[in-house]
Formats: C-alpha cells, structure tokens, sequence
C-alpha cells in the first residue's frame, strides 16, 4: 500500500485505490475509486470532493442500478442501509 | 459472456458476473455479484432469491459506508440517493468517445428518410413539369394592365410620312406617280407648269441641260 503524507491536493482527479493518505487535504478534488484495496485517510481534510467510480466499483454500481430497475429495489434499499450504517 | 438456458437453479448460490440467463428460474437461491462483467436476466423467474456482494464490489459498498462514516457523507449520500430513485448512470464517468464502430446502422430508418427524399424530389419534378406544360414561360399573364415591355410605343422613324392611321403607303405613292406623270401647274402666277416625267425626259435628252432649263 503506498503511503503519503501532509500533501494538499487541489483540483486534482486521484485515484485512491490502495493508498493510505495521512494528514492530507483534498480542495476540489475528485476521488476515483476502481474497486480495489480499500483506500485509508488518516487526519485527513475533504472540501468540495466528488466521487467517481471507475472498473469494478463501476460495474458494481451500474449492478446495484439494474437490480433497482429490475424489481429488486427491496435489495439495493437494504444494501443502501447498511452503507449509511442503519440496520437494513 | 456464457449463455444459460431454460435452466433452473434451486437451493445454491450462484455466481452471476459474466453471465446471460434466458428464461432460467431460481428458486431460493443467492445472486453473487463480484464485480466482474455486467450479468443479464432475460425472462427470468425468481422466487425468494437474496442478493450478495463479494470481491470488489463488496469492497466497493465497504468504500462508500467508509466514506460515509468518514466524513463524505455528502457526495456519498448524493450517489446512493440516485441509486434509490433512479436508474442513471451514477459512476460519474466521462461518457465514452463516439466511435462509430459500436453504433451500428439503423436501416429502417434510413429506409424512411430516403423514401421521404425520393418522394418529395417526385413531387416538386412533378410540379416543375405541370407548370411547365400549362404555364410556359413566354406565356403573357392576363391582367388588366399589360406588362411593360408589351406597351405598344411609335416610332416616327420618317417624319415625311403622315401617321394618321388610314393612309397606307400605296396611297401615298399612287399620289406622288399621279402627279410625276400629269400636266399641271406649280405656280400659275409666274407661269410655271409641271408635265409627264417621260416627257421631260425626252425634252431633256433632244434639246440638252442649257435648252431644257
């Protein structure tokens, strides 16, 4: 896992898969996530961050997406809970 | 990406990235999806199935609560609410360029516009045509006022001729030869008379210029 530190990242697009960043601030930045090792953010600063998904976690989102359009919104709304941490 | 048929899972987990599942049942059964190639369903039953995540795309829901916890609850709960109600894309990715390649023809609609082209080009030919026959162009347009370029204009091209309608030119020379070939007088007070051309002529020819003057 790469590791950096007490960097500022400004209208940049990142791709965090497998990065542990630590004392870091992100302004304006946008966080690809590909669907591969967790990425980790220790002390870390967010303003103004978007989310973009890419390969893996790309596909699994378009999944979750079909599932609702295909008559399983029961599914994803259970799945949609655990990801805010309620109970389902 | 494998095709399955007619098939009926019942019981089992099933692992369904990469897979195409026409007219299959499944019957108290687990979907895994581990975020591989996209699965399709196509006249699929499903009766008391549960959906699982595993691979990355568990990973990928383990990164949004982490997010959500974290401090990101904001662009965090901006995607799941989408996914919620609606079924557009929520990646976030820049659409893929145009290639042309992947869009294939659409040939009934081509069909069409080129039946609305040709039959559209038939009628304006048909019109050129029927115009053509029943209103050609060196056809005067009726009207009450004629076109200016067909006004009647005179010319008086010879003021010696009269322009009073009537006298035509025949009447005019047959005046002129009655008066060349007749005896008369020019001016009777100075005693001054006209005779026959022919005469004078012959007159002119015996006598010379100096006698006949």
């Amino acid at each position: 896992m790469a590791h950096i530190e007490d960097k500022t990242f400004r209208n940049e697009v990142l791709t965090v898969d497998g990065t542990q960043y630590t004392r870091c601030v992100f302004q304006g930045a946008t966080l690809v996530y590909a669907g591969g090792d967790l990425p980790t953010f220790v002390d870390c600063r967010f303003d103004n961050v978007a989310l973009q998904f890419d390969g893996a976690a790309a596909r699994t989102v378009s999944f979750l997406a079909g599932l609702r359009d295909g008559g399983f919104s029961v599914a994803v709304s259970k799945i949609v809970a655990v990801i805010r941490g309620r109970k389902p | 990406m494998a095709t399955l048929q007619n098939e009926t899972f019942k019981n089992q987990n099933v692992v369904v990235d990469g897979h195409r599942f026409e007219r299959c049942t499944f019957t108290n059964c687990g979907l895994i999806y581990e975020g591989g190639e996209l699965p399709t369903f196509d006249r699929c039953k499903f009766k008391s199935v549960n959906i699982q995540l595993a691979g990355s795309a568990l990973r990928t829901t383990q990164y949004l609560s982490g997010m959500y916890q974290g401090g990101m609850a904001k662009p965090v709960e901006a995607v799941l609410t989408r996914l919620e109600t609606t079924g557009a894309d929520l990646t976030g990715q820049r659409p893929r360029p145009y290639n042309p390649v992947y869009t294939g023809t659409n040939w009934g609609r081509l069909a069409g516009y080129s039946g609305l082209l040709l039959f559209v080009t038939v009628l304006l030919l048909a019109a050129f045509f029927y115009g053509l026959q029943y209103a050609p162009f060196n056809q005067v347009l009726r009207g009450d006022t004629p076109r200016p370029l067909t006004v009647q204009r005179t010319y008086n091209i010879m003021p010696g001729l009269p322009v009073e309608l009537g006298e035509t030119y025949a009447e005019i020379t047959a005046a002129q030869k009655d008066m060349l070939n007749s005896y008369g007088w020019v001016d009777e007070a100075n005693g001054i008379a006209h005779i026959p051309i022919s005469q004078a002529m012959d007159l002119l020819l015996e006598q010379g210029l100096s006698q006949a003057q």
